[in-house]
């Protein structure tokens, strides 16, 4: 599978943060709509999708939940816990300075 | 509360592990349908679907691994890899690590080394039972007419307050004493100890072999207890050495039992014998002979369960007076402080002195770490960025100073650990050591405890700073304009308050030394150099004369030794003397009494240091005869008695009449007096510190008994003419024991342990303490010069010189150094008071000492600032400027 690019971790975190921000999704759901709303920039398999779940409900950003889909099988569904929220609105803040911050670097060169 | 999640997570799967991996296993297969189902939904059979599924998938197992990875993320996995960055991080500046290492090795091996001694003697409990109910118990001594403190009592006291008190399970007497003896076949010297029956008991100490003595404290008893170290060396281990006898002062004694091997004996009074006991013998052999009615006794009590130390002060308070009918003071302290009293404040002032420059070390390191800080602000900021939260960031920082600690740790530890041995050695022989000093559990406790708190202390701060604003580093990304004035002010501050430190360890450590100098250069009163004496002991010098000697046996033998000692070749003179000087236990105390018609009258009571001498002795150790005679060998004891007095019994008795011609009787108005015939010089005699005791010596042909030693003065270097002295005297006698050769100068060197010791502690810290006061420095102002080193280019490039640029670096400096002597000085004075007793003739505020300490500081300073100014100076405007 092709690397469309390379993600850092703490991306990832904000991405998937701010996908299950709209409604909880289940795995295959949520690097689905990454892939959708980047326009296909960040293609994210599993190998990277369930340990990055998996940190971010230990730390209890989000809880899993088992639901039923739509074929009638099984799988986990992620929601956003109010403490996920606010690190959602705590890291969209910082990504903004990055951003910014790196340009300037960028730009400056 | 994330933290409670990430707890309710753990115990969860701690619980039920096989659920947990079960979930996941549904989790990821439940993915991998899907996937499947979708490549279906394209028109793929199920069989191609699978396949593709699984090229897509890089394996469930391996996913399932990462995930595992991932949940372990914070705990132990964490700490290593951020062990393994902090290490790496470490390398990449070696010069860095290897400074703070270095550093944090030193203070944590000294305070280690420190504390170590300080935990055998003041920490760790005496190796007796139940130790804290053990009391030690003082009256007062008549001593000049009045009434002082002293920390021996009588046997008659100890008789009565056994069978009065309530307070006291048991009370148990002894007094140090030393013999001449024979065990197997050598003659030899012993260190005894005279105790009763109850000191064992009370002690709660059993014999490892045989039994404690059976008599009463007024029956002689021929019966002698070893120490397991004498039953080991002299006796070969033997277990049916109980029963043999050795011959103890000339008569028979019966060993009865074995001491343990771990037992140590209380040292009560550090001025008596350092040396560990060799054996006890029953109080009564020698009660009577040395006066049970003469408080020269110790007395140990233990205190029954529930009776509290003041009450049982109080009660002995209250009927001591009663019983004894004098104004009797009875005090009790604890046997721990008791033993330790001598040394308890000078070891807490040496601890305190480590753990400053400890604190210093750490206040170093802090300041080498805050001025990486801004190097590294980009880094942390882009770890930010990149997910990490603040408490892993800190972590990740705190990681590296513990990583640094831990390093430091294990160095200090090792070099705590052979200091610690440097420090036995160097330790004056009598440190009440309860077991070993020795690196124990305790101290290796104190080691990770100090470590632990270096790495929080050292590390924290810098780490909070970087952590918690990462971002506002970030607009200055690159520059080297960080954290603006706040954080200049609080690194200055930090090093005034380091070199506040460093100069009161300094000052501390000065006085110190400046006190030993003073001591070393008093004036003994006799002289130093070419003095040889040795120590002998004639069996039957105490107690029952052994049948077949006589006083006059004694005396001859001592004559005989003495021209013995005349005949070895380079010997120029010869003398003899109870105790050689300098010496602890010189003399005993005794009442003289003024039979003659001296002006304050006759019978008037005078309190002298007794010694016993011989013609010649004066002469050989240099002390002048001021007035009258010398003795002669006509001064025997069919002569009539004589006596030699010292310059300040003469000036503080006779002040007003001639001494020479007064007759005194020792002990008792009764007894025969003699006439003073000669006033000798005073001297030193129990040490450099001690002022000249009033002393009476007596001519040994009418008052000694066998012990003494022999002073001799040669050319030759004195430790030559050892073996042929040893040879002449036991063609003498073989039987009696000869030992303790020894120099004056050696002996004047061994009072001067103890200070010497302190001292030398001190300096080391104290010299410690300024290197790492201008490392510290040297790193603050290499600092400021590399981050202004724009604004110097454009200050040179505008026209200002070099020296000037040097200056106002220099002056940068300087001024931290002026601010923190100052505030050192204000420091040490305010801590003055605790040397006090320390210093000898030298006052804690002594200005010289202290301006010597600054000098030395503002040089030490001065130069950590001049080098980075010298660079600063040799800045090139265009590079300089260049750069920005």
């Amino acid at each position: 599978m092709p690397k469309s690019a390379e993600l850092l971790q703490g991306t990832l975190d904000l991405l998937i943060l701010r996908t299950l921000a709209l409604a909880p999704l289940h795995g295959v759901g949520i690097a689905d709509r990454i892939q959708q709303v980047t326009k296909g920039v960040f293609v994210i398999g599993p190998g990277s999708l369930f340990p990055a779940l998996h940190r971010l409900e230990e730390r209890g950003w989000i809880e899993g939940q088992w639901g039923d889909l739509e074929s009638g099988r099984r799988a986990k569904f992620y929601a956003l816990t109010p403490e996920g929220k606010k690190r959602l609105a705590e890291e969209k803040r910082n990504w903004r300075k990055v951003a910014t911050a790196v340009d300037q670097v960028l730009g400056g060169v | 509360m994330s933290f409670i999640i990430r707890a309710k997570h753990l115990y969860h799967r701690w619980r039920d592990p096989d659920r947990a991996d079960a979930d996941l296993d549904a989790e990821v297969r439940s993915y991998f349908e899907e996937i499947v189902e979708r490549h279906i939904a394209r028109g793929l059979t199920p069989e191609e679907a699978r396949r593709a599924a699984r090229l897509q998938f890089e394996g469930p197992e391996q996913v399932k691994a990462r995930v595992r990875e991932a949940r372990m993320a914070n705990s132990l996995e964490t700490a290593f890899s951020d062990a393994r960055y902090a290490l790496r991080t470490l390398r990449k500046n070696p010069g860095f690590a290897f400074v703070a290492v270095l550093v944090l090795a030193l203070g944590i091996g000294a305070a280690t080394a420190i504390f170590s001694i300080v935990n055998a003697v003041l920490l760790r409990p005496l190796p007796y039972r139940n130790p804290d109910r053990l009391v030690s118990i003082s009256s007062t001594v008549l001593q000049g007419g009045r009434f002082v403190p002293a920390r021996t009592v009588t046997l008659n006291e100890v008789e009565a307050w056994r069978r009065l008190n309530g307070s006291f399970e048991s009370i148990g007497s002894f007094v140090f004493t030393a013999f001449p003896a024979v065990v197997g076949e050598q003659p030899t010297h012993l260190v005894a100890i005279g105790a009763d029956r109850e000191l064992l008991p009370t002690l709660g100490v059993e014999p490892a072999l045989g039994r404690n003595f059976a008599g009463s404290t007024s029956l002689q008893d021929p019966s002698v207890i070893v120490s397991h170290k004498l039953w080991s060396q002299a006796l070969h281990s033997d277990p049916a050495a109980i029963g043999r006898s050795i011959l103890l002062d000339g008569s028979r004694c019966t060993i009865i039992g074995v001491l343990p091997a771990d037992f140590q004996f209380p040292r009560s009074d550090v001025s008596y014998f350092p040396e560990d006991p060799d054996l006890l013998l029953p109080i009564a052999n020698i009660a009577d002979s040395w006066g049970r009615d003469s408080a020269q006794w110790f007395a140990i009590a233990r205190l029954k369960p529930h009776v509290s130390l003041a009450q049982a002060e109080a009660e002995l308070k209250a009927f001591t007076p009663r019983i004894t009918k004098q104004p009797i003071k009875t005090r009790l302290s604890a046997l721990d402080a008791e033993t330790t009293s001598a040394v308890r404040t000078p070891l807490l002032i040496l601890f305190g002195v480590s753990v400053v420059l400890l604190l210093i070390a750490c206040t170093n390191i802090m300041n080498l770490l805050l001025a990486r800080a801004p190097g590294r602000s980009g880094e942390i900021a882009i770890r930010a960025s990149a997910g990490a939260t603040r408490w892993r960031l800190i972590r990740q920082m705190l990681t590296e100073s513990f990583c640094l600690t831990i390093l430091g740790g294990i160095l200090g530890l090792a070099l705590g650990w052979s200091l610690t041995g440097l420090l036995v050695r160097a330790a004056p022989a009598h440190l009440p050591v309860s077991g070993r000093v020795n690196i124990d559990l305790s101290v290796f406790g104190f080691a990770f405890a100090i470590c632990t708190a270096t790495a929080l202390f050292a590390g924290l701060l810098p780490a909070m700073r970087l952590a918690l604003h990462p971002w506002s580093l970030l607009g200055s990304l690159g520059s080297r304009d960080f954290g603006g004035r706040a954080f200049t002010r609080f690194q200055h501050a930090l090093t005034v308050t380091q070199i506040a430190l460093g100069f009161a360890l300094l000052a501390t450590a000065s006085l110190l030394t400046h006190s030993l100098l003073r001591l070393s250069s008093v004036n003994p009163g006799f002289q130093t150099e070419g003095v040889l004496g040795f120590e002998f002991s004639i069996p039957g010098f105490s107690g029952p004369l052994p049948p077949g000697t006589s006083l006059a046996k004694h005396r001859q033998l001592i004559q005989r030794m003495l021209e013995a000692t005349r005949t070895v070749p380079g010997v120029q003179s010869a003398g003899f003397v109870t105790f050689l000087p300098p010496e602890t236990r010189s003399g005993a105390f005794v009442s003289f009494f003024n039979v003659g018609q001296g002006a304050q009258g006759a019978g008037t009571r005078l309190f002298g240091n007794s010694q016993v001498a011989s013609e010649d002795y004066f002469k050989t150790v240099g002390v002048p005869i001021l007035r009258g005679r010398d003795f002669t060998s006509a001064d025997n004891a069919e002569a009539p008695q004589v006596a030699i007095v010292s310059e300040s019994f003469a000036r503080r008795y006779f002040a007003n009449v001639d001494p020479l011609g007064q007759r005194i009787s020792p002990f008792d108005p009764r007894n025969p007096p003699s006439e003073i015939v000669g006033i000798a010089g005073d001297m030193h005699d129990r040490g450099l510190s001690v002022n000249p005791f009033a002393t009476v010596y007596l001519p040994y042909r009418q008052s000694v008994r066998g012990y003494g030693s022999i002073a001799l003065r040669t050319d030759l270097p004195p430790e030559t003419l050892i073996p042929e002295l040893r040879a002449r005297v036991a063609q003498v006698d073989s039987t009696v024991p000869v030992t303790n050769f020894t120099t004056i100068q050696g002996r004047i060197h061994r009072t001067l342990d103890e200070p010497r010791f302190y001292a030398l502690l001190a300096g080391a810290c104290g010299l410690m303490a300024v290197l790492f006061v201008s490392l510290g420095l040297y790193g603050v102002v290499s600092y400021s010069v590399s981050r202004r080193t724009p604004e110097i280019g454009v200050r040179m490039a505008l026209g200002a010189s070099r020296p000037s640029i040097l200056g106002r670096v220099l002056r940068q400096g300087l001024w931290m150094a002026v601010f923190g002597v100052a505030a050192g000085m204000a420091l040490s004075l305010a801590a003055s008071k605790i040397l006090v007793n320390l210093l000898f003739q030298v006052k804690p505020n002594d200005p010289a000492t202290l301006a010597l300490a600054a000098a030395l500081v503002l040089a030490v300073t001065l130069f950590a600032s001049f080098i980075p100014a010298r660079r600063a100076s040799r800045v090139d405007p265009v590079v300089a400027l260049r750069h920005e």
